[in-house]
C-alpha cells in the first residue's frame, strides 16, 4: 500500500463513521420527534395522500397521476403491496417491505414518490 | 501508436464494453434499495490506467449516455449521468496530481464512494426529505465495497490485458 492510498482510505472511513454517526442520531429518536401521526404519500412535493395512524389491517388504493398505488396498513407499520399494479420498471419500492417508524421511507426515484411518517409539532416545525 | 484517433478508437471500444456490462448486471438482493456492483466501472478505472488521463471521463459519459438511449432517458439517466462524471472526475484528478502515490484498487474505491454520494445528494436536492440521510451510511459503504472489488478485478486486467489495451502490446 502506498502513501496516498492510506489518506483515500482514512478520508473514506471518515466519511462512513460520520454518516453512520448521523444515522444513529436520527435513529435513536434524537433529532426527530418519534410520535408518529399520520403517514404521508407526496408526488413531486405535492401530498396526495394523508392517513392517520395506527390504522386497522387494510389495503387502500391511492389514485394519481402515476397510476396507482395499493398501499398495507397495519397499525404503524406501511408497505406498497408486492401485488401493487407496476407503475415503474425498477420496482423497488414494492420489494423493499414494511417500513415501522419514523426516520424510514419509501421512495420512488423514477416518479419522484416518497412515502414517509409525519409527527407531533417538533416535526413540522423542523421541515417548514 | 499515439495518435489521437488511436486513442479515440480505444476509449470507444471500452465504453461499448461498459455498456454492455450495464446492461447484462443483474440487480443486487440487498437491504437497502437500489444497489449496485457497478461493473461498468470496470471500464472506466481500465481505461484510466491505461490510456491515460481524460480518458476515463470520456469512457463515463459515452457510455451513460448510450446506456440512457437503451434503456430510456428519465430521472434515473439523469441520475448515474451526475454520478458518473463526479466519480470520473475525482478519480481523474487523484490520478492527475498523485499518481505516484496512489493505487487502483483505493482510486476506484474512492470513486464507487463518491459516485453514490453524488447521487445520494442529489436525491435529497431533488426530494427535500431529510430523512433520507438514513441511507446515507449504506449507500457509502455498498459504493466502497463495490469500489475494492472493481479495483481488484481491475489489477488483474491490466496485468494480463494491460499492453494490449493500451496499444503498447500488438498481443494480449
Amino acid at each position: 500500500m502506498k502513501r496516498g492510498d492510506l489518506l483515500i482510505y482514512l478520508f473514506s472511513a471518515s466519511m462512513l463513521l460520520f454518516s453512520f454517526l448521523l444515522y444513529l442520531f436520527l435513529y435513536s429518536g434524537l433529532g426527530f420527534d418519534q410520535h408518529i401521526e399520520s403517514v404521508v404519500v407526496e408526488y413531486k412535493k405535492q401530498v396526495y395522500a394523508k392517513i392517520p395512524l395506527p390504522s386497522p389491517e387494510r389495503t387502500i388504493d391511492i389514485n394519481g397521476p402515476w397510476g396507482v398505488i395499493m398501499l398495507d396498513l397495519n397499525g404503524y407499520k406501511v408497505r406498497v403491496n408486492p401485488f401493487s399494479p407496476p407503475y415503474c420498471p425498477d420496482k423497488i419500492c414494492m420489494r423493499q417491505g414494511w417500513i415501522s417508524k419514523p426516520p424510514e421511507t419509501i421512495v420512488c426515484l423514477p416518479n419522484r414518490i416518497i412515502i414517509y411518517y409525519q409527527g407531533g409539532k417538533y416535526i413540522d416545525g423542523l421541515t417548514h | 501508436m499515439d495518435s489521437p484517433t488511436n486513442k479515440m478508437v480505444r476509449i470507444c471500444v471500452l465504453a461499448v464494453l461498459g455498456v454492455v456490462l450495464n446492461l447484462i448486471e443483474p440487480p443486487m438482493p440487498a437491504p437497502v434499495p437500489g444497489i449496485k456492483l457497478g461493473l461498468a466501472n470496470l471500464m472506466s478505472v481500465i481505461g484510466l490506467y491505461s490510456l491515460g488521463t481524460y480518458s476515463a471521463i470520456w469512457i463515463t459519459i459515452l457510455r451513460t449516455i448510450t446506456v440512457n438511449l437503451f434503456l430510456g432517458f428519465d430521472l434515473r439517466g439523469f441520475l448515474s449521468l451526475g454520478g458518473g462524471v463526479v466519480s470520473a472526475l475525482i478519480m481523474e484528478a487523484v490520478y492527475y496530481f498523485y499518481k505516484r502515490e496512489t493505487g487502483i484498487v483505493a482510486v476506484s474505491m474512492l470513486g464507487g464512494l463518491m459516485h453514490n454520494f453524488t447521487q445520494w445528494l442529489m436525491v435529497l436536492i431533488l426530494l427535500q426529505q431529510p430523512y433520507l440521510v438514513v441511507y446515507l451510511p449504506f449507500l457509502l459503504l455498498s459504493g466502497g465495497v463495490a469500489g475494492v472489488f472493481v479495483g481488484t478485478t481491475g489489477v488483474y486486467t491490466l496485468r494480463r490485458l494491460g499492453g494490449f489495451i493500451s496499444g503498447k502490446d500488438t498481443q494480449p
